[in-house]
């Protein structure tokens, strides 16, 4: 208990966090409180949201979201515990992979979900696994293992360029058919996480090719994303069709105000589908106003500020790409929704990260925020000279 | 310290270009906020607020002691969102059943309407089978309530009110002349409603309740209607005839107690009946009123002067060749005034006619209110008619006496009748006593009786009345009309229709009426009953196939208003107290 005599190496006389006896607060902390709000936040707009099309059923998604909170503050330790570098081996880096394209496979089969889009594999009690979910993760564990190895050559066109663009690919296909956002999501992360890695500058260049043809097999081909990129340049055109979404979304944004109708009060977002997953954040800014949503940017903002600081001094060179992930998908995927409920970038079907209802997303991103409180708890541990697993007020750096 | 040379930078980089996004947004969503704000949200309003309709209820029509004839009650109808159907087949599977329906009839129901927002898959169903069509479930099938018409006396009355469309608009009857009265007033309330526009929540301030429609009180009694039903229903049953019409009237006011058809029909399912039996042949139907008319000219030749009670006339033992005219049945001699229109003489009437001239006979005519609508409330009413002098001709003189050469309605020749009893004034008839709004107030009063003109005096409606219809039953054709202990007045008539096909008087086709008032001291009601084509082989005379149901339906109202008989019964003597007969 000698906080007050901890010395505090580089944060000079910036402000440190504290706790309520004086004491720093460790990473892994700062990243609880983080996620705890945000799931916290999650569970009661969920809730807010739930009033939907069956008003008989006004709990649809409550209780399992708040289960899922619940398991997802318990997976965020269970991460925070176990040493990163447990993954930092060829069998799970593969395995995981191997294990994700094979659900994704799976999925295409046997998957269910709404309005023809096959995105789920139902499981026991009544739940249901999103693979894709699982694959963003699988990409940026095989990544970071496949360029954390010591032999890694990232710079060589054959042994790196192309393993890396053949999984990367294979898992972008794979989601690509029934989930646009999160391939595009995947594809954007993982060739910014090779060149990260130490890709050539050229080697995305590449790619542009193939994506391009892509882009217009996917959109062009599947009537309804050209019709999503109409849309975005003018919603309220499509009022009554593929602008639905986007023009109530908005309406919402509007309705709120500054401060919001008050949690739980809102009526635009019932107007709103997929309220409770894609467009949560709608509901938020109605019942909360502009300035709720501006508190959970910010919220997002203060935890890409604290993974920065993480990838910034990771112990290792997995850890150091794995941290970089793992901000890359949250961070990108909250800018992604954001973007869509505010008709900056055109709709796409994307949760935001740790709010929106969802089992998979909800447990799979907990466990990534514990990830990179797990390598936060190593640097500190190096950083003291201690063996982890014991707590230690942490010495930065 | 760090492993990676470009840690720091990659980390910085990250971190600064997610910042830098997230700030974007941040200054985007204050952007929508300060520029669209309050027209995104007005935006929402106007789409979140709608007015829905709220039914009135239609009103009742009731008889003349309230008892309801045609009532409204909220019922619930089945109907789908065919663009809400997720798969119309297996909608149409699990629908079909419940409602009673093909399942290929349903199927093809909702794919002819896929591009609508509704259809009605089925009008109108029982409690049990909308409750089972909400526990189905089923996304874009769902139930409406509306109004139905029940009619808890059947198909009572049902010429008088008429029936109602699916819709409860008012079709025909009284239902149709009165529509906008029984329809009432829809209210609106100013509601929240969520996407599938069902209600969340109801502005207080913005309300406007609905006005039920008003209620229409008749003059009809429910009693004395079943009764003039049943009687004239017996008739057409025991001569084979193609209808018949009864009417009870109330002479001193003219209202209407009672107005019946036969053939009738079920005003639940109007449809099932043909356009004849739903006509209201009472004031729709004409024929040529034959001896039934023969006291409206002989009072007004009276009361001109021309034939005096107790004269005695000449009849021809049956065969007046200079008008070429016959009296059916019997050859008459000597008859006086009175016992010719008892007897029911032609000859008479003819040679009264040729003392009286055909200018006042039409005049005599058109002061019985023939010729022209009586103007009761009722849709189809005919004029009846009557010919201008012009057309009339040498014959006419002689015919038109005894009832040939013009036509009248029923309602118009009790009408005429009812003058003899009411002292010979001509009263517009009425079928409705008043209307109650929907709180039950009377809303508009009909009770003052309207008198449209005079006949004649009342000397001389008194005298016809005493000397001349008293006989008709004591003595003449109308003596089965008989009523023990009261003294019944009447005319009998039988006249021959033109045929349809031949244009010339029929010698199968008859027309027997019946007219009929009692008690003949101080008439309290009138009866007409017409039985239109009877079998001739059984009987066409009016005073046989009429007058039987004549005197049922005055006995039965006798009874039911407890009017006391004026004289002891056949040969006893009989003291009426309380209700209860005690001999002495």
């Amino acid at each position: 208990m000698t906080t007050a005599a901890q010395p505090v190496a580089r944060s000079g006389g910036r402000n440190v966090p504290t706790d309520t006896m004086g004491r720093p607060l460790t990473e892994p902390c700062i990243l609880f409180l983080i996620v705890l709000a945000l799931v916290t936040l999650g569970v009661l707009l969920v809730y807010s949201a739930s009033r939907t099309a069956d008003a008989a059923d006004t709990t649809r998604y409550f209780p399992k979201q708040a289960y899922f909170a619940l398991a997802g503050l318990g997976v965020f330790i269970l991460g925070a515990i176990v040493p990163y570098h447990r993954l930092n081996r060829w069998w799970v880096a593969i395995g995981v992979l191997v294990l994700a394209v094979g659900l994704l496979v799976l999925v295409l089969f046997i998957g269910s979900g709404r309005g023809g889009a096959r995105r789920f594999l139902n499981l026991p009690l009544g739940l249901h696994f999103q693979p894709s979910e699982l694959a963003k993760f699988a990409v940026v564990i095989f990544l970071a293992w496949f360029y954390g190895r010591s032999k890694a050559r990232a710079r060589n066109f054959v042994r790196s360029f192309l393993p890396a663009i053949f999984v990367i690919g294979g898992v972008c296909w794979l989601i690509v058919k029934e989930d646009f956002g999160t391939a595009a999501l995947v594809g954007a992360v993982a060739v910014i996480l090779c060149l990260i890695a130490g890709w050539r500058w050229w080697f995305p260049t590449l790619i542009l090719a193939p994506a391009a043809v892509g882009a217009y097999v996917t959109v062009w081909l599947v009537p309804y994303r050209l019709d999503r990129l109409k849309v975005w340049l003018d919603p309220w055109e499509y009022f009554t069709g593929a602008g639905w979404h986007v023009c109530q979304s908005l309406m919402a944004l509007g309705s709120g105000g500054l401060t919001g109708v008050g949690l739980g009060a809102g009526i635009q977002k019932l107007y709103i589908p997929d309220n409770a997953t894609d467009f949560i954040f709608a509901v938020l800014c109605e019942e909360m106003g502009i300035l709720g949503g501006i508190m959970v940017i910010g919220l997002f903002g203060v935890f890409v500020w604290r993974a920065g600081k993480i990838v910034r001094s990771a112990p290792d060179r997995f850890a150091f790409l794995l941290a970089s992930g793992i901000l890359l998908v949250i961070g990108l995927q909250a800018i992604m929704n954001i973007g869509v409920v505010t008709s900056a970038l055109p709709a796409k079907g994307i949760g935001l990260p740790l709010v929106s209802y969802g089992g998979s997303s909800l447990v799979m991103m907990c466990f990534a925020a514990g990830l990179l409180a797990s390598i936060a708890r190593r640097r500190d541990a190096q950083a003291a000279g201690i063996r982890p697993l014991v707590h230690v007020p942490a010495r930065r750096g | 310290m760090t492993p990676e040379p470009c840690q720091r930078r990659v980390a910085a980089v990250l971190t600064v270009g997610l910042a830098l996004l997230l700030a974007a947004l941040a200054g985007f969503l204050v952007y929508i906020y300060a520029a669209s704000s309050d027209a995104l949200a007005a935006r929402a309003s106007r789409q979140q607020h709608m007015y829905i309709p709220i039914r009135p209820m239609r009103g009742n029509i009731v008889d003349a002691k309230l008892r309801i004839l045609a009532g409204s009650q909220a019922i619930r109808s089945v109907f789908a969102d065919p663009k809400v159907v997720e798969d119309v087949a297996e909608a149409a599977t699990r629908v079909a059943p419940v409602l009673g329906l093909d399942r290929d009839e349903v199927y093809r129901t909702l794919a002819e309407a896929s591009d609508k927002r509704f259809v009605w898959l089925k009008r109108r169903v029982p409690n049990e089978t909308a409750d089972a069509i909400r526990r189905l479930k089923l996304r874009g099938v769902s139930l409406a309530t509306e109004g139905v018409r029940h009619y808890p006396n059947g198909s009572l009355a049902a010429h008088v009110f008429g029936f109602v469309g699916v819709d409860e608009q008012g079709l025909e009857g009284l239902e149709r002349l009165f529509d906008a009265r029984l329809r009432g007033r829809p209210g609106k309330a100013y509601v929240l409603a969520d996407c599938r526009r069902r209600p969340i929540w109801m502005e207080p301030d913005d309300f406007t309740p609905a006005q039920d429609g008003q209620h229409l009180v008749l003059t009809i009694d429910a009693v004395i209607q079943a009764a003039a039903e049943r009687a004239i229903a017996e008739a057409v049953r025991k001569y084979r005839a193609a209808s018949a019409t009864a009417i009870v009237m109330d002479p001193t006011t003219g209202a209407i107690w009672a107005m019946a058809n036969v053939p009738t029909y079920d005003p639940a399912r109007y449809g099932e009946f043909s356009a004849d039996a739903r006509r209201n042949r009472a004031v729709t139907d004409m024929f040529p009123p034959g001896s039934s008319a023969k006291p409206f000219t002989a009072a007004a030749a009276a009361e001109a002067g021309v034939v005096r009670f107790g004269e005695v006339i000449y009849c021809e033992n049956g065969y007046w060749p200079a008008a070429n005219l016959h009296d059916a049945g019997h050859a008459y001699g000597n008859l006086t005034f009175e016992q010719g229109i008892q007897k029911s003489s032609n000859i008479m009437m003819g040679k009264i006619g040729t003392r009286f001239g055909n200018r006042r006979l039409r005049d005599a005519l058109v002061a019985f209110g023939f010729g022209r609508k009586t103007g009761v409330w009722l849709p189809g009413e005919a004029p009846g008619l009557v010919f201008p002098l012009a057309r009339w001709t040498r014959l006419s003189t002689t015919r038109v006496p005894f009832g040939q050469e013009y036509m009248v309605t029923p309602l118009q020749l009790i009408t005429a009748f009812a003058a003899f009893a009411n002292g010979g004034r001509i009263m517009r008839p009425k079928i409705l006593r008043g209307v109650l709004d929907n709180r039950g107030r009377v809303a508009v009063d009909l009770t003052e009786p309207q008198v449209v003109g005079r006949a004649m005096s009342e000397k001389t409606a008194r005298e016809m009345l005493d000397r001349a219809l008293v006989g008709v039953i004591e003595s003449g054709t109308g003596k089965r009309c008989r009523i023990p202990g009261y003294r019944v007045f009447g005319k009998t008539g039988t006249a021959q229709k033109i045929d349809p096909d031949t244009k010339r008087i029929s010698h199968t086709l008859y027309v027997g009426v019946f007219l009929a008032g009692v008690p003949a001291a101080s008439p309290r009601m009138v009866v007409l009953v017409l039985v239109n084509e009877p079998d001739k082989s059984l009987g066409y005379y009016g005073g046989t196939v009429a007058a039987p149901a004549a005197k049922q339906i005055l006995q039965q109202t006798l009874t039911y208003l407890g009017i006391p008989p004026s004289e002891p019964a056949s040969g006893r003597r009989e003291t009426y107290l309380a209700g209860q007969t005690v001999r002495h």
